[in-house]
């Protein structure tokens, strides 16, 4: 079955004549790391036919003129994509990347972990691009899924989409925990979409998927390991030639400065610099990581370490990694993922009883701590409800609920 | 209604009976019911959200058990007893159905234990449902409601009353789940109302059989010595106009009345063939033979609030279905558009006319959802799917 995927992946990749992203960021496939069904899935994706259905089925059209009113020449593919359903092109998603599904949870029955040994400031992460695509297949998948009377199956395909998305941020420095977050925001609104009419075996799978999630280390953890060890790997590069490093983006006083101390220091010197900005840099890691193992009002509450008139502390606060905004991101998507947790214990209760809880008291209290507050806030409104956080001076309320901008919703596409 | 019901049956007496055939609806349907015991009620009030009191529990210890189940666990308790029967309720639903050998008061209880028996199948649904099967789900639901028209159709008045009740009970059950509707499913259920609609309304079968028993009251009104039999209350204008007439006066009215009884028939075949908008008019039962106290009689058969139950009950589920239909296609629009209709000239044209208002359906758009409806006509109320819980459960 395991080799029939890949082969199936492979053809893909081939027949368009893209060269597999496997060979393209130059690993050598071993067969028991899930990131690699993930790069099949990726190879998969990379189309320009996908792209052009999902304009559609993101309920947008090409459109044939720009905003100035010039005539934009449509090819036949998008005149023929524009006279689709939403559906319909969600339709076609599936019967042409469906497939990917088995990828992603073959992927995810292994463990994943990057299969590059060394990644510094210059290594490409073609892949990342690629796997938000696998997303919104899969979210195609889960609402054709339901449309087609499959619940249990858009039951599973959510499982593993929540799992896919959480496993890349496990992967990789901060642009990899960035990415997971991008997808896992894609999950929660397919969810969200979904929740009025999810059935028991789609409340246990979505339920596995986020206990399995949250039994984990938090990502931000091991981003941050992963982005220090990266950052440390292009110190010493750094200090050899400081002006390719820096310039031109750096194009600053203050970073001009700095390269003309360390172009004065000899060898001995930029050695001694080195292991300084090493030490600084390890005792800021500490103190990032520290954070996290406190509760998650602290992670939005952090503050970058600031730098000292020495050498080594200014070159540390150039070139050390930023991180305030993944913070304020993982504690953001730390409380969806429990209000969403929230959400199935709520459904699971509106299915035994036929009828909404009238408050939390009847369910496991527990489930509704939020961290950043009491608990979470839960409103009935006749049949509906809604539950919230009130979130944080820097997050806002926070809910499940993906808010669409209002630009969003029927947006043409310039071609 | 049911308490007038029952003693309606218990009055009636001429309905008789033909041989019973060994392989018939009426056979598969009473097999189907005969499992049902004392205890898959209980479980079936739990299942629809009954509590039992205290008292009831220091008296009945083993209800204890079933009261401490979720609905959803009861609904799975009789999933496990009767979810095997569905297709002998679809081979009998493709079965002419006719009531044979029973009196009146056990055809009621016959309507009433098969209503029993389609209630639990609806509840297996809800299961259905629960469990990620919203497929099969459906077409139980379509089962039941193909053997609540397939008995009501075809018996008297009183067990299209009494079965009736199923209608609107298993449209709340969808109603529930509308979003969980698939689109095939959306597309069997719609094509079902299609068919059920293109049938007659059986509003004539219905109503003749009314008359026909109103006839049979009016006799024993005029004749019986003790004119206590007509106890009905619908009949109690009728009973009193006799009382005050002598013997001679009262064979001489009966003789005219059953003269009329032919033609009030064909004004009942001519007022069913007509849209629903016209059943409300019950002053088209009204005739006129010229002697005031005929006319008086006559006006009495055609008026009475038994008749208007009827019409009104046909009216709504006829009403009802044709909701259902269109609640479908909402659901379809919804599934291939990603957004509700902005408004019903966006469906299928036949589908949004309401001939009992005698105009459009009514969609409102509220929030995320939407609230879709008949404005009805007079004393009916608007109509919706939503089936509110009686009084106590």
């Amino acid at each position: 079955m395991k080799s029939i995927l890949w082969a199936f992946a492979l053809l893909n990749t081939f027949g368009q004549g893209v060269k597999p992203l496997y060979k393209e960021i130059g690993i050598i496939p071993t067969g028991n790391n899930g990131y690699e069904e993930y790069l099949a899935a990726a190879d998969i994706c990379r189309s320009n036919e996908l792209r052009n259905l999902r304009v559609r089925a993101e309920n947008s059209r090409f459109v044939s003129a720009d905003e100035d009113g010039n005539p934009i020449e449509l090819s036949a593919e998008q005149k023929r994509i524009n006279g689709l359903t939403v559906f319909e092109a969600k339709q076609e998603i599936v019967r042409k990347f469906g497939r990917v599904v088995p990828l992603i949870e073959l992927g995810n029955s292994k463990d994943v972990r990057q299969p590059r040994e060394v990644i510094s400031s210059d290594t490409l992460l073609p892949e990342l691009s690629t796997f938000r695509s696998i997303s919104a297949v899969m979210s195609a998948c889960v609402d054709v899924a339901y449309a087609t009377g499959n619940p249990k199956e858009a039951g599973r395909i959510l499982q593993n989409q929540l799992v896919f998305s959480d496993n890349i941020g496990r992967t990789g420095p901060v642009i990899s925990l960035l990415v997971s977050f991008a997808n896992t925001a894609l999950a929660l609104s397919t969810i969200e979409r979904h929740l009025g009419r999810m059935s028991l075996p789609e409340i246990r799978a979505v339920t596995a998927a986020l206990e399995s999630i949250q039994e984990r280390e938090p990502n931000i953890k091991s981003a941050i390991r992963q982005e220090y060890l990266y950052s440390n790997n292009d110190l010493w590069e750094m200090l050899k030639d400081p002006v390719s490093y820096f310039l031109p983006e750096d194009d600053d006083i203050a970073t001009r400065k700095v390269i003309e101390q360390i172009n004065q220091l000899d060898i001995a010197g930029k050695n001694r610099l080195g292991q300084e900005v090493a030490f600084l840099r390890k005792k800021s890691e500490e103190s990032m990581l520290n954070v996290l193992d406190q509760p998650l009002l602290h992670w939005l509450e952090i503050e970058e370490p600031s730098a000292t008139a020495d050498l080594a502390s200014r070159l540390n606060e150039l070139t050390q990694p930023v991180f305030s905004t993944s913070y304020t991101a993982a504690a953001r998507v730390n409380i969806q993922l429990r209000i969403l947790r929230s959400h199935m214990a709520i459904l699971d209760y509106r299915w035994e009883f036929g009828k909404l809880p009238p408050d939390l008291s009847v369910l496991d209290r527990n489930l509704f701590i939020d961290p950043l507050n009491t608990e979470f806030i839960y409103l009935m409104n006749g049949q509906s409800y809604r539950l919230y956080s009130k979130g944080h001076k820097k997050t806002g309320e926070i809910e499940v609920r993906y808010k669409r901008s209002q630009a969003n919703v029927n947006r043409e596409v310039n071609p | 209604m049911i308490a007038t019901v029952t003693t309606l049956a218990i009055l009636l007496s001429s309905f008789s009976s033909i041989s019973l055939p060994q392989d018939s609806a009426f056979t598969i349907y009473q097999t189907l019911t005969k499992d049902i015991e004392g205890i898959d009620l209980k479980l079936l009030a739990r299942a629809e959200g009954f509590s039992f009191d205290n008292e009831t529990l220091a008296h009945r210890p083993e209800l204890k058990e079933i009261q401490a189940m979720t609905p959803l666990e009861a609904c799975r308790h009789l999933s496990r007893k009767f979810s095997n029967s569905l297709e002998l309720l679809d081979r009998a639903n493709e079965m002419p159905f006719a009531f044979t050998q029973l009196s009146d008061e056990e055809t009621v209880l016959y309507a009433v234990k098969l209503g029993q028996y389609l209630r639990i199948q609806a509840h297996i649904g809800q299961v259905q449902m629960a469990e990620g099967s919203p497929k099969p789900a459906v077409s139980r639901w379509i089962s039941v409601l193909k053997a609540t028209n397939n008995v009501g159709r075809s018996g008297s008045f009183l067990t299209t009353l009494v079965m009736g009740k199923n209608v609107p009970y298993t449209f709340a059950l969808l109603e529930q789940h509308l979003d969980r509707v698939p689109l095939s499913s959306c597309q069997e259920l719609s094509q079902f109302v299609t068919d059920y609609l293109e049938l007659d309304s059986y509003l004539t079968t219905v109503l003749s059989k009314l008359m026909e028993y109103k006839a049979g009251a009016l006799r024993k009104a005029f004749t019986d010595q003790s004119r206590q039999s007509v106890v009905e209350e619908d009949n109690q204008d009728l009973r009193d106009f006799a009382t005050s007439l002598g013997n001679e006066d009262r064979r001489l009215l009966l003789t005219a009345v059953n003269s009329h009884l032919s033609l009030l028939s064909k004004k009942v075949a001519e007022l069913s063939s007509k849209p629903e908008s016209n059943w409300f008019d019950q002053n088209q039962l009204v005739m006129e033979s010229g002697k005031p106290d005929v006319d008086k009689v006559l006006k009495l058969l055609a008026l009475d609030s038994t008749t208007k139950e009827i019409i009104d009950f046909m009216a709504k589920a006829r009403t009802q279905f044709r909701l259902a239909r269109l609640h479908c296609e909402i659901q379809s629009y919804r599934f291939q558009h990603e957004k509700l209709p902005d408004s019903l000239s966006d469906l299928t044209q036949a589908f949004i006319l309401d001939p009992v208002a005698k105009g459009f359906f009514v969609l409102e758009r509220i929030g995320q959802g939407y609230r879709l409806y008949s404005k009805g006509n007079g004393t009916l109320g608007e109509i919706e799917l939503k089936y509110r819980p009686p009084r106590g459960s």
